[in-house]
């Protein structure tokens, strides 16, 4: 190194604040960034398999064309839900589906409200359970099923 | 899942030791959040200090880190192994973010040249480094970049290339012009401070 860029490196020298810490912020940073992570894997799923989900979303429209033509095709039944948390009613949903098979419903179709999954069984009664991974105060879910 | 692998150690400016096992680690941080917060764990007390020195100012500092390992972590599915160092990737995202910021910067003190530089509670520059750090905003964003990662952050020409993407000549030849135009504005700063 040259006499010059010495003196220079001396000078820019004076801007050296000192070793970085900042645990809180380090924290902050990174729970944003875990949040941030399930969020996008969900977005690069959806953007890579999108050719085969709209492939899917034809097939099953295709399949409903079919079923109002054809007698071979069983349509779903649909159900009208009334959920309450803890004996209160706090909202309803109604969700097309086959016995035996599990749905995924928004109560009241709030955007903002997460999706709870709803199984309707083969005895026409229903279990309704939160989004996973979040703990709800669901210890009691009455679900009334009626079919129309 | 917890990944349980040599990584080269933290202080390290660019370093190819570990290469392989922070290979995996990156390609496990493309799916596993946990994965994905080692590395930046890893990498977070570098990159902090990197920007922290270019913009002197801790709170922009924050927030410039948080940006710079969100764009790593959108980025990361195109993230090539053989095309640069993790560390050098992150070095060029940060170098970007901070560029950004200096324009505007500079744009401001082009605003306000003759005026008395406002009191700035968030710098941490003592009274010779603000003059440094004027003068150093100043000049253009990428020699002012050029200037901080071989006269602070310790990296050699050639790290420099591959953090920048650039041939070393190119980089050399920067890496000189931008000495010269530091060298220039410093010296009208002190003649304009004497007189």
């Amino acid at each position: 190194m040259t006499e010059n860029s010495d003196s220079l490196n001396d000078t820019l020298r004076t801007l050296e604040p000192g070793p970085w810490s900042a645990p809180d912020h380090q924290q902050r940073v990174e729970k944003e960034l875990l949040h941030s992570h399930g969020r996008l894997a969900r977005q690069t799923l959806f953007a890579r398999h999108r050719t085969v989900i709209i492939g899917l979303l034809l097939l099953v429209m295709a399949g409903g064309i079919g079923g109002a033509t054809y007698s071979w095709y069983t349509k779903a039944n649909q159900y009208t839900l009334q959920v309450r948390l803890g004996g209160e009613v706090i909202g309803g949903a109604r969700v097309t589906v086959h016995r035996g098979q599990t749905a995924s419903i928004s109560v009241d179709g709030g955007e903002t409200a997460p999706p709870f999954t709803v199984t309707i069984h083969y005895d026409g009664t229903a279990t309704i359970e939160g989004p996973r991974g979040i703990e709800f105060d669901m210890e009691v879910v009455e679900v009334d099923v009626s079919r129309e | 899942m917890d990944v349980d692998i040599a990584l080269p150690p933290p202080d390290m400016a660019i370093d190819t030791r570990g290469e392989e096992s922070e290979c995996r680690l990156i390609d496990q941080a493309r799916q596993d959040p946990e994965a994905f917060a080692r590395l930046y764990r890893l990498h977070y007390p570098r990159m902090a200090g990197y920007i922290h020195r270019r913009t002197g100012q801790r709170e922009v500092a924050e927030d410039l880190v948080g940006d710079v390992f969100l764009t790593a972590l959108k980025n990361l599915p195109r993230y090539r192994h053989g095309e640069a160092p993790f560390r050098a990737w992150l070095y060029r995202i940060a170098s970007n973010a901070v560029n950004q910021w200096a324009r505007r910067e500079r744009r401001r003190l082009r605003r306000e040249q003759g005026h008395a530089m406002p009191a700035d509670g968030a710098s941490l520059d003592s009274p010779d480094g603000h003059i440094v750090r004027r003068a150093l905003l100043s000049i253009d964003p990428k020699q002012q970049d050029i200037l901080i990662l071989h006269h602070l952050e310790g990296l050699g020409i050639e790290q420099i290339a591959l953090v920048l993407g650039r041939p070393a000549g190119t980089i050399k030849s920067r890496l000189h012009r931008a000495r010269e135009a530091l060298r220039r504005v410093l010296a009208d700063a002190r003649g304009k401070d004497h007189t």
